[in-house]
């Protein structure tokens, strides 16, 4: 990674609420990166991610978004930040167009002409009301909106959840011209992992309310691999090493998180024709670090 | 802030065109024997243009989870509740003025008159801090709940004049004669900047929770 500046860190964030804590959360985002944050239902990427809007107030730990902290200066953060979330809410009787007057009225840098583009491209109708629009239009519309006051950064909190795959992979396409052609950064929380596969540049892991695993995600593709081997092809401490151990009629596997090191130990194996490396995606890597062994 | 001000503006001014047009019609219609009951129902009306506009208003931004939506966007707590504390003053002082300028129309005793005039800013009085502690109550317990809470406290205030009845029969008209005295001798000089500091108290506590 090069040593761009951070637009985002948090340092040891808590939150409390019964029955769940978000324990020491800590990251960075450089400018110019897609993070995917990842992980099951309810293990508190939305309550990262309303954190930084000033939507949820922390318990405790340091937050810094473009340098200043959303709990004293959520209007300066916000008027850079495109925030898109699982749900999209706007007054149901009024129309695409008024909806858009209202949004723009609270922005420095809001671009009538972006908006109105975008709506074109996105195929909205500006006299529709916002009730009348679809799931998947509402996204598109939200989308429209939190593009055209020109963010620096884009937060979307499951933004795919519910759409067709059409419009799914649409978005995920649009974040990444945004992200490698004008050098936005983009935050994108989904338990898709699909969606962050094809979009991110690093992935952070969050279970149970604490972030295990942060990694760019060429490296983190490249060091977790499935190891299938014959019985004695291995030595016992590389099989310990193994989590999702599996025996089955024509061998044994288990996954590695440190294939690099392994590599050269493995050579010989896979040379022989009884080891074999299977990639893994995230979906496997998720798996691995929630249940273990 | 201004464009949350003409969001909720409509709201107002729907209601005032109503109540405007209607005390002014009844005010022709009824004319100077009738102005006694017409100053009641106008402050009963006054109160009206207050609690609906801001229930109704508090409705339709919970059905659109409105307040979520505008989380989202770069405004301060502080200027939602502003924007909301600011149209009910305006509109309380507006409508305020309006009757009084309405009732002037009357031939009556300068005595009368200041109880009329002590009435009407009286019922604003009451008006601005319904407004005030249904705001801090919504944003406290939410719609819903609060809907509930003010709901039960109309049907209890059904009640009253039950009350009044049983433990005030044989004094009613001292009871009544208390109260015209107190109108006739609020100084409202003096009473106006004490208003306007309890409810703008009330409406930092509503910050606060807004917050």
């Amino acid at each position: 990674m090069d040593n761009k500046e951070n637009i985002l860190e948090l340092q040891n964030v808590q939150k409390r609420y019964k029955g769940f804590v978000l324990d020491g959360i800590s990251l960075s985002l450089p400018q110019g990166y897609i993070l995917g944050l990842i992980g099951p239902n309810g293990a508190g990427k939305t309550t990262t991610i309303k954190i930084l809007m000033n939507m949820v107030k922390r318990n405790g730990g340091e937050v810094q978004v473009f340098g200043l902290d959303p709990q004293k200066s959520a209007k300066q953060i916000k008027n850079k930040v495109a925030y898109l979330g699982e749900e999209q809410y706007f007054y149901g009787n009024k129309t695409v167009a008024w909806t858009g007057n209202f949004v723009r009225s609270f922005y420095d840098n809001w671009d009538t002409n972006t908006f109105q583009s975008l709506l074109t491209n996105f195929e909205i109708s500006r006299t529709k009301k916002t009730r009348e629009l679809s799931k998947g239009m509402k996204v598109r519309f939200s989308l429209a909106l939190a593009l055209s006051h020109n963010p620096d950064l884009l937060i979307l909190d499951e933004p795919t959840a519910g759409l067709d795959p059409v419009i799914r992979r649409e978005v995920l396409e649009l974040l990444r011209k945004k992200s490698k052609n004008e050098g936005k950064s983009v935050i994108i929380s989904s338990h898709i992992t699909d969606d962050i596969m094809r979009t991110a540049d690093l992935v952070a892991f969050l279970i149970q309310g604490k972030i295990v695993l942060v990694s760019e995600k060429d490296e983190l593709l490249s060091n977790w691999k499935r190891i299938h081997y014959k019985k004695g092809a291995l030595s016992s401490d590389i099989v310990n090493s193994l989590t999702r151990r599996k025996d089955h009629a024509f061998g044994s596997s288990g996954v590695t998180d440190r294939y690099l090191e392994l590599k050269d130990l493995l050579v010989q194996g896979i040379t022989e024709g009884v080891v074999k490396i299977e990639n893994v995606n995230l979906d496997d890597i998720l798996i691995s670090l929630v249940k273990g062994v | 802030m201004l464009s949350i001000v003409k969001k909720n503006m409509s709201y107002f001014i729907g209601y005032c065109g109503v109540i405007f047009t209607l005390t002014a019609i009844l005010t022709l219609i009824l004319g100077n024997e009738n102005a006694v009951p017409l100053v009641m129902i106008s402050g009963v009306l006054l109160f009206m243009l207050v609690f609906g506009p801001v229930f109704f208003n508090e409705q339709y931004e919970e059905k659109h989870k409105a307040y979520y939506f505008l989380d989202t966007l770069p405004v301060k707590a502080s200027e939602i509740v502003l924007a909301k504390f600011g149209l009910v003053l305006v509109t309380v002082v507006a409508t305020a003025g309006y009757l009084l300028l309405l009732f002037s129309v009357f031939k009556i005793a300068p005595d009368d008159w200041a109880l009329i005039r002590s009435y009407i800013l009286m019922s604003g009085v009451v008006s601005l801090f319904f407004a005030a502690l249904s705001y801090i109550g919504i944003f406290s317990l939410g719609y819903t709940k609060f809907a509930i809470i003010v709901m039960s406290f109309f049907v209890l205030l059904g009640f009253v004049p039950i009350f009044i009845m049983k433990f005030y029969r044989d004094n009613l008209d001292v009871l009544i004669e208390n109260i015209l005295t107190f109108l006739r001798n609020v100084n409202w000089l003096a009473a106006i900047p004490l208003v306007l500091i309890g409810y703008f108290s009330l409406m930092f506590i509503a910050i606060k929770i807004k917050e």
